[in-house]
């Protein structure tokens, strides 16, 4: 009965090193392997495969910019009224994929944190990257295509991606926090979407602070995000209108948001009922 | 080289308070034991393997794991069901840092499934699951098993070549196994446990604990 010669080799393992160097290396071996994981369950091996990930908020933003531009009306500031919507929904829309998607993340990964290595923080990372790099990628398009076709050159690109590298952090942080809440209470889940949807005229990704009168603008300030939409319309149209943010600010909130995250998550993970 | 449990208890809520499912278990598990695990339906046997394989944390007391273990091996644990049995191998290797072609070749090998292991595997038959899930564990090279249910499924040929595999290619690994089968516990194992009102009866001779796990 013993077919032991017929018993194919075992796969070769990796050396182990250093512990730190270990423990970075098994984090990040996870955290790419999500990704992989990611992207074939989201979008499959065929059809347009991941181009879906650009497609989706170039998209959208287009119809939304089109939409005003035909509109008719002028900017004030002399702004061009289509880069000018599209310059605010997209970033918008990194805000939105990440947070709506974050009520699902943990349940739609569960039997995979059958594998000790495998932590929700590590789900949401892969996720929230996944995200962050379409948005990217279609910022990147979008100035491509206003240098090239309206002759428009963005003031500040450093500043662009430097507010977009904030939005993530910040995103991540409050997805952290929505994935924990939502394994202690699911009804958490349900209420995510009309929130964001709503929250979107608050966002300020679809106007400039200068065109409201002092008050308003102070209350929105409390909102970090308001301060990162100033931020990326002051580094493509410069000093066509005057920009409120505070990057300081925006760092705490930042910071708050992702230590209450990590600490929520880690609390979390009793929760969940694995099956 | 064990896996040590100190007082271990895991209680979970539930309608009006909490119930206790593990009622301080203290037991010592050596490289090489082979011991199946014996109790009725919801006595926490599953329980006792998430605990054991640092899933879930101990409510109270402590898991020592000297030795590697592997996930709870049951069916459907620890994939991704949409994708397909090579895309799992796949992630499998990268998250257990192994080469990922030798790791596809292997458990292609080992698990005998032929062209199914390039289709989804919630199209799998529990006994297709079984082989793709031995074989992805044995890819890892664990120094103990945690077996849920899931060997029974196995025809003759896969039993005999999961034993070859624990006990000569993997150095006499060891195996815990949970089985309502008499017959598989008997095939596989040479000491049993009753798990009872959350604590765990020892019986070095099988076929008494069989005896008292049948009385019932």
């Amino acid at each position: 009965m013993s077919d032991a010669s017929s018993l194919p080799n075992l796969p070769a393992r990796r050396a182990r090193r250093h512990w730190i160097i270990e423990g970075a290396a098994i984090q990040w071996r996870v955290i790419s392997a999500l990704i992989m994981r990611e992207m074939q369950t989201r979008f499959g091996r065929h059809n347009l495969g991941f181009l879906w990930l650009f497609l989706e908020p170039l998209v959208l933003g287009t119809v939304l910019g089109l939409m005003h531009s035909t509109h008719g009306r002028s900017m004030p500031g002399g702004v061009d009224p289509f880069l000018f919507s599209i310059v605010g929904y997209v970033p918008f829309f990194m805000f939105r994929s990440v947070v709506n998607r974050s009520g699902t993340a943990l349940h739609s990964n569960l039997t995979l944190l059958f594998h000790r290595q495998v932590t929700p923080v590590d789900v949401l990372v892969s996720r929230n990257l996944l995200e962050a790099a379409a948005v990217f990628g279609v910022i990147l398009l979008v100035l491509g295509v206003a240098i090239w076709w309206a002759g428009v050159w963005p003031a500040d690109v450093s500043e662009i991606f430097f507010a977009m590298l904030l939005m993530f952090f910040l995103c991540h942080g409050v997805s952290m926090i929505l994935a924990a809440g939502v394994a202690n209470w699911e009804g958490l889940e349900r209420l995510i979407h009309p929130v964001t949807y709503l929250s979107m005229p608050l966002s300020g990704a679809f106007f400039a602070l200068a065109w409201l009168p002092p008050e308003l603008r102070e209350v929105l300030l409390w909102n970090p995000l308001v301060h990162l939409h100033e931020m990326i319309r002051e580094g493509m149209f410069g000093h066509a209108f005057p920009s409120y943010y505070d990057v300081g600010y925006v760092v705490r909130s930042i910071l708050i948001v992702n230590l209450l995250g990590l600490a929520y998550l880690r609390g979390a993970r009793r929760k969940l009922e694995i099956f | 080289m064990s896996l040590i449990l100190e007082d271990v208890w895991k209680s979970y809520p539930v309608r009006g308070g909490r119930r206790d499912i593990l009622r301080g278990i203290s037991c010592t598990i050596d490289r090489g034991d082979q011991v199946g695990i014996l109790g009725r339906n919801g006595a926490g046997k599953s329980t006792l393997m998430r605990v054991m394989a640092g899933v879930e944390a101990p409510t109270r007391g402590r898991v020592r794991r000297e030795m590697s273990i592997s996930w709870p091996l049951g069916s459907g644990f620890g994939l991704q069901a949409s994708l397909t049995g090579a895309d799992n191998a796949r992630f499998i290797a990268r998250i257990y840092g192994l080469d990922v072609a030798e790791t596809l070749d292997f458990v292609q090998d080992f698990a005998e499934i032929g062209r199914y292991f390039f289709e989804p595997v919630r199209t799998y038959s529990s006994g297709m699951m079984s082989r793709l899930l031995m074989a992805l564990s044995f890819s890892v090279k664990f120094d103990c098993y945690l077996v849920d249910e899931i060997i029974s499924a196995g025809d003759q040929r896969f039993v005999a070549r999961c034993q070859t595999m624990l006990e000569e290619r993997l150095g006499n690994a060891s195996l815990l196994m949970v089985s309502h089968f008499a017959d598989h516990i008997r095939q596989y194992c040479r000491t049993a446990v009753v798990l009872r009102n959350g604590l765990l009866e020892l019986y070095e001779d099988i076929d008494e604990g069989i005896a008292v796990y049948q009385s019932l």
